[in-house]
């Protein structure tokens, strides 16, 4: 399989939202400019990665044009004025077409513009079009039968991780500079694993769903896929706070989440959180060497274990799959061979769960969260653990539509970001190392409700305690896998 | 029980969920009904014990968001 052909470090793609903003403010290159230079970067891109269901070159170069005439006149919509993006195709852009990565949808136009797009809008960021996804938001590894699998950008033989399977690879590929997930049960935070990248499944509410395709309503995070937390908190910065038009939403502050992420995170108190399940042996070793960094900066880390971790994740099971079920009901009852395998055998069990079980579920939520913050996470600020207890998967590997593998799959890859789901905890994944064949390792932090600043300001000094370098890494990647 | 009452629960249970589906839901099945079957009773079994003793007569759904507020961070005042 061809390799990936990387930006060179100075391209201006590399840089960070912060810095192009600067370089667009500074009339250094317009918006026109950088949306074409990210437009022939998606084009190159697409046969090898296939992270985009669509490229809407031209509405993005209309975009770009008119960003430039808005600011030659003096005015700048937002920090992400001129700031190419794209998103996974499952939220609604009005009188546009949404597939979801299915074929059962048919050609319905959205109706009316997701919230989370339009805040993008007003912000200035300019969208290149939808981002390729797993089949109805369900599944996470990138594989679609009907659009083409989206393929890994540090090794194309590898998964790019999903649902937000085209949000990992097109940013994790130096295309675009961010782009939006949406995660039930880890669904932004394993692409951004996978690709090495930073990924935000906010406190439940934070971020409004209004125009976001569900899978589960009561599990469903909107939240931003970037190449660094930096990014990540311009991106959320522009997403959260209420929405009139998500009756989950909460009312809660919005702090400026660039301006204290140096700050927020001072003396964290940590744990590690561990018992969930074993861990490969190359996940031990990286995730243990960032142990001792995170008590190099912060101090001591204890080890805590939780016994309702695993009541968590299957009630978020629960409800993923009963709320799924209800929702595609009509659909798998009409059109059901449009669905690929993976997706009817995992939406079947919600059919028949006891509604006795789905509501006990709903019903002692608060309670479970009660125990976990007063228990597990008594006199903590953040619990870590690996994002995934595995190392990336080959495709053949991961290959959920070989009948009675999807279950098995999904159970390897979720074991430690869906009960997060169900506690409504915000969590954020960021890269620490990498195996033994160079592919990304994530951590996974987890903090108490709304503590979105904290995550991010950890996340920030830490990434720059182990000297990150997404770009270097990814190119000795590439050289590993030559050799082997 | 026995493994012999067992057998015999779960092709009780397969052969209920096979009806189910068509009966109730008007939907058929493309998946292996003993695969199905396996998923609903992992799950049913995992919730039922995570239950036990927890449900009140004062619980609401809407208790969750309210605790979320509640319990929110102090860095999400920070200015």
């Amino acid at each position: 399989m061809t390799q990936l052909p990387l930006n060179p470090s100075s391209d201006i793609l590399e840089a960070s939202i912060t810095e192009v903003g600067a370089r667009l403010r500074r009339k250094e290159l317009s918006a026109e400019q950088l949306t074409r230079h990210a437009l022939d970067r998606a084009v190159k891109t697409q046969p090898l990665l296939n992270a985009f269901i669509d490229i809407w070159a031209d509405s993005a170069i209309a975009q770009a044009k008119q960003l430039d005439l808005e600011a030659a006149s003096g005015n700048w919509r937002g920090p992400l004025h001129g700031i190419p993006l794209a998103h996974k195709d499952c939220f609604e852009r009005e009188g546009l077409p949404m597939t979801v990565g299915s074929k059962v949808t048919g050609a319905e136009l959205g109706r009316v513009t997701a919230t989370a797009l339009q805040r993008l809008g007003q912000a200035g960021a300019v969208d290149l079009g939808p981002l390729n996804m797993n089949e109805m938001v369900a599944g996470p590894t990138g594989q679609n039968p009907h659009f083409g699998d989206c393929r890994n950008s540090w090794d194309s033989d590898r998964i790019s991780g999903g649902s937000s399977s085209g949000s990992g690879a097109a940013v994790g590929a130096g295309v675009i500079y961010g782009a939006l997930g949406s995660d039930t049960g880890g669904s932004t935070r394993l692409p951004a694993s996978m690709n090495g990248l930073f990924g935000m499944k906010g406190t439940y509410g934070r971020v409004s769903r209004a125009g976001c395709f569900p899978r589960a309503f009561s599990l469903d995070c909107v939240g931003p896929i970037a190449r660094s937390a930096q990014d990540c908190a311009i991106l959320l910065q522009v997403l959260a706070g209420w929405d009139s038009r998500d009756a989950s939403s909460l009312e809660a502050p919005v702090p400026n989440y660039l301006s204290i992420i140096e700050t927020a995170g001072q003396a964290s108190r940590w744990a590690v959180l561990e018992g969930i399940v074993a861990y490969h042996p190359d996940i031990n070793r990286v995730f243990e060497s960032f142990i001792e960094v995170i008590q190099k900066r912060y101090g001591d880390v204890g080890r805590v274990q939780s016994k309702e971790i695993a009541t968590c994740y299957a009630m978020a099971d629960i409800f993923s799959k009963v709320e799924a079920a209800t929702l595609h009901g009509q659909w798998m009852r009409e059109r059901r061979d449009l669905y690929s395998q993976a997706v009817f055998s995992r939406t079947e069990p919600g059919l028949h769960v006891p509604a006795v079980r789905y509501l006990e579920a709903l019903q002692m939520r608060a309670k479970i969260l009660h125990e976990f913050l007063h228990g597990t996470m008594q006199e903590l600020d953040v619990l870590v653990c690996p994002t995934m207890p595995i190392p990336v998967p080959t495709r053949e590997e991961a290959d959920v539509e070989t009948p009675g593998k999807v279950f098995g799959v999904v159970t390897a890859l979720t074991p430690l970001v869906r009960p997060f789901n169900y506690l409504g905890l915000p969590s954020l994944t960021m890269p620490i190392g990498v195996d033994r064949v160079g592919m990304p390792i994530g951590a996974q932090l987890v903090g108490r409700p709304f503590a979105e600043a904290r995550l991010l300001s950890v996340a920030h000094q830490l990434s720059k305690d182990i000297a990150w370098d997404r770009l270097a890494n990814m190119q000795k990647a590439q050289a590993l896998k030559v050799e082997n | 029980m026995s493994d012999r009452g067992h057998q015999s629960d779960l092709e009780a249970i397969q052969a209920a969920l096979k009806q189910t589906s068509e009966l109730l839901h008007g939907i058929v099945s493309r998946s292996d009904i003993k695969q199905i079957s396996a998923e609903v009773l992992r799950l049913n079994e995992a919730v039922r014990r995570g239950a036990a003793g927890r449900i009140q007569s004062g619980d609401h759904p809407q208790d969750f968001a309210m605790l979320l507020l509640a319990e929110a961070d102090d860095t999400n005042r920070m200015s």
